[in-house]
C-alpha cells in the first residue's frame, strides 16, 4: 500500500532542498510512485463579477517577469535536487493553500510533502504557515517537513 | 539522512489502525529506524484555589483506572497490527498536544506519524484537531494520515 502519485510543494527558497531531499527520499521508498512539483506565484487579482480571480486566468498570459523568474528558479532547483518530476508546474492562486488543494483534488494527489518554517509569538498568529492552513482540507496524508526560521528570498 | 526515531500517536479508535499500517510501511522501508507508540490520557483537571491543576498532583490514582484501560487497549493494537515497537507508552497530560510535544523532545523523535479526521464547519473552529496544534511545535517532521470524521 505504497504511496501513487506524490506532490512535492516548494516556495524555491533556499531552504527548499531540504524538503527536496526529504521528498527523494521518500519516493525511493515507493517505487511505483510518481512525482509532482508545484509552485506557486502570487499573481495579480482583478475584479470578475462577484469575485476575484487572478489575473492569468482571464488573460491567459503567463510570460510575465515574475513567471519566467519562477519557471528558471524551479527548472534549476530540479536539476540541483537530481528529481525526476513526471510534471512540474509553476500555477497561480489566490493563497497558497488554495493552490495546492485544487491541485491534490485534480491530480489525485496522495501524498503532500510541505515544508514548514518556525514561527513563534505574533508572526505566527498574524500569518500563519501555508502547511497549517492546508490542513484541514488537503484531500490526502502529508508530509510536513520541518525547517528553521524564514530565510530572505 | 533517514529517519531513525518514528513515533506514532493513536488515538485507539477503529480508525487508528490506517494510521498503524502506514506507519508499519515506512518502518518497513528503513531497517535502522526504531518505531515508538505513544497515547495520551488526558488528565482529570480540578480547580485548586485559581488554578486548575491535573488531579493527579493532588492523588497519585486518580487516572490509573482510565490508564490501565488504555494500555490494554494500546497492546490489543499493536497486535492486531503487528506492530514492532521499542517503547508503547501511555502518559497523562493536560493535553494531547503537550503530550506529544514533550515526548518528541525527551525522547528525539525525527518522525511524528498522527491521523487527522475531518473536521468541517463550527467543530473545526470549536475544537480543532490534535493535528493542526501541534504542527507548530513539534520540533520534527510530521507525516498526518488522512482520516474521514471521527465515529
Amino acid at each position: 500500500m505504497g504511496y501513487q502519485h506524490i506532490l512535492l510543494f516548494t516556495d524555491l527558497l533556499s531552504d527548499a532542498d531540504i524538503v527536496a531531499q526529504r521528498a527523494k527520499r521518500v519516493l525511493a521508498g515507493s517505487p511505483e510512485a510518481k512525482l509532482s512539483v508545484l509552485h506557486i506565484v502570487e499573481d495579480d487579482m482583478v475584479r470578475f463579477g462577484y469575485e476575484l480571480v487572478p489575473a492569468s486566468s482571464l488573460s491567459g498570459e503567463t510570460d510575465g517577469e515574475h513567471w519566467q523568474e519562477a519557471r528558471a528558479k524551479l527548472a534549476q532547483f530540479l536539476d540541483r535536487n537530481e528529481l525526476n518530476a513526471v510534471n512540474s508546474e509553476v500555477t497561480a492562486a489566490i493563497s497558497n493553500d488554495q493552490g495546492i488543494v485544487n491541485y491534490c483534488n485534480n491530480k489525485n494527489v496522495d501524498l503532500l510533502i510541505i515544508g514548514r518554517h518556525e514561527r513563534r509569538g505574533i508572526a505566527a498568529w498574524l500569518v500563519g504557515a501555508t502547511a497549517d492552513n492546508i490542513l484541514p482540507n488537503a484531500p490526502c496524508d502529508s508530509l510536513v517537513v520541518k525547517l528553521d526560521q524564514p530565510v530572505a528570498t | 539522512m533517514s529517519y531513525q526515531h518514528i513515533l506514532l500517536v493513536t488515538d485507539l479508535l477503529p480508525d487508528a489502525d490506517i494510521v498503524a499500517q502506514k506507519a508499519k510501511h515506512i518502518v518497513s522501508n528503513r531497517p535502522n529506524s526504531k518505531l515508538s507508540v505513544l497515547h495520551i490520557v488526558k488528565d482529570t483537571m480540578v480547580g485548586f484555589g485559581y488554578e486548575l491543576v491535573p488531579a493527579s498532583s493532588l492523588y497519585d490514582e486518580i487516572d490509573d483506572e482510565r490508564c490501565q484501560e488504555a494500555r490494554a487497549k494500546l497492546a490489543q493494537f499493536l497486535d492486531r497490527n503487528e506492530l514492532n515497537v521499542v517503547n508503547s507508552q501511555v502518559t497523562t497530560a493536560i493535553s494531547s498536544s503537550e503530550g506529544i510535544v514533550n515526548y518528541c523532545h525527551k525522547h528525539e523523535v525525527d518522525l511524528l506519524v498522527i491521523g487527522r479526521h475531518e473536521r468541517h464547519g463550527i467543530v473545526a473552529w470549536l475544537s480543532g484537531a490534535t493535528a493542526d496544534n501541534i504542527l507548530p511545535n513539534v520540533p520534527c517532521d510530521s507525516l498526518v494520515v488522512r482520516l474521514d470524521k471521527p465515529d
